[in-house]
């Protein structure tokens, strides 16, 4: 895992992770029959920093909506994974409140094509995407 | 670069730019010739299709996922049609191209009981996954560099396969 982070054991395994997608990242898998992210949607900030996501369980506490992390981002879609989907893959996660984004989280930890790959198959949408694909 | 075949198969890509700089900037960077298609030289329908989706790519801004991610580099447009070019008949289905978070590219297909996945980490390097849906002893991943041969054969598999 990444150096410095410890999983936090008080983040549930039944607790869902939140990820935005952009319209680039989403498209028709025709094996399964559904749109789905890619597995591109799924990785580490670039500067090294582990992958961000918003805990759903802190959005409910807080009061906020799932629409609410969309705020400034048209036509981004949300996509979610169990905690639980993470910690099996080799992740751990940590809570990383922002300044008015209290739900912020990382996911830190390798995430390898087939990692990220498992992560996009078994997400579902919470915020589905718009009906219309853009190039 | 690709041999002049391949070149005379890609050059009606930039016919399909239809903005100045970015024709400009495929024609310098990847050395095109004046466009062939004039020429009567056919292009495959994949490279018109995917045309519009690599030039709005080259267009996104930093952040462009509101996760940090970086500018597409003209580097991984290069090596992801040198690649193509290589391993693509005709009549391939066209890729799905995804733009990563590191500023690469992804080429994707997902059909025909198929899902092949490639990332695109430069010009001589590239990490491929395949998995069969109708015969999953067959999966693999790894990284490959020059000896393309097996993602060759995983295309002309999903270019041969019936729906």
């Amino acid at each position: 895992m990444q150096g410095g982070y410890t999983d936090d054991p008080t983040i549930e395994n039944d607790e869902v992770l939140l990820r935005r997608v952009p319209h680039w990242h989403f498209y028709f898998d025709k094996n399964l029959g559904r749109r789905r992210p890619s597995s591109a949607a799924f990785e580490d900030h670039p500067n090294g920093s582990p992958m961000s996501a918003h805990l759903a369980s802190v959005l409910e506490v807080k009061g906020l909506s799932v629409e609410s992390i969309l705020a400034g981002h048209d036509g981004y879609a949300v996509a979610s994974i169990i905690a639980e989907l993470a910690r099996a893959n080799g992740q751990g996660i940590c809570r990383k409140p922002r300044d008015n984004d209290p739900a912020h989280a990382e996911v830190f930890g390798p995430k390898p094509e087939s990692v990220r790959k498992r992560f996009a198959r078994a997400s579902v949408w919470v915020i589905a995407p718009p009906e219309i694909m853009r190039s | 670069m690709p041999d002049g075949a391949e070149l005379a198969q890609f050059s009606g890509a930039d016919l399909y730019f239809p903005t100045g700089i970015a024709r400009e900037r495929v024609r310098a960077e990847l050395r095109f010739d004046a466009p062939r298609a004039e020429a009567g030289i056919d292009v495959p329908t994949w490279v018109a299709t995917i045309t519009p989706r690599l030039q709005n790519l080259m267009m996104l801004r930093s952040n462009w996922n509101s996760y940090g991610a970086r500018t597409i580099q003209f580097s991984s447009l290069e090596a992801a049609i040198e690649l193509l070019s290589r391993i693509m008949r005709p009549n391939t289905p066209p890729p799905i191209i995804m733009p990563t978070s590191d500023g690469s590219l992804q080429l994707e297909w997902h059909e025909k009981g198929l899902d092949l996945e490639v990332r695109i980490h430069g010009r001589s390097r590239c990490y491929v996954s395949v998995e069969d849906l109708r015969n999953p002893g067959r999966d693999w991943e790894g990284t490959i560099t020059s000896n393309l041969a097996r993602v060759k054969s995983a295309i002309n598999e999903l270019t041969d396969r019936s729906d």
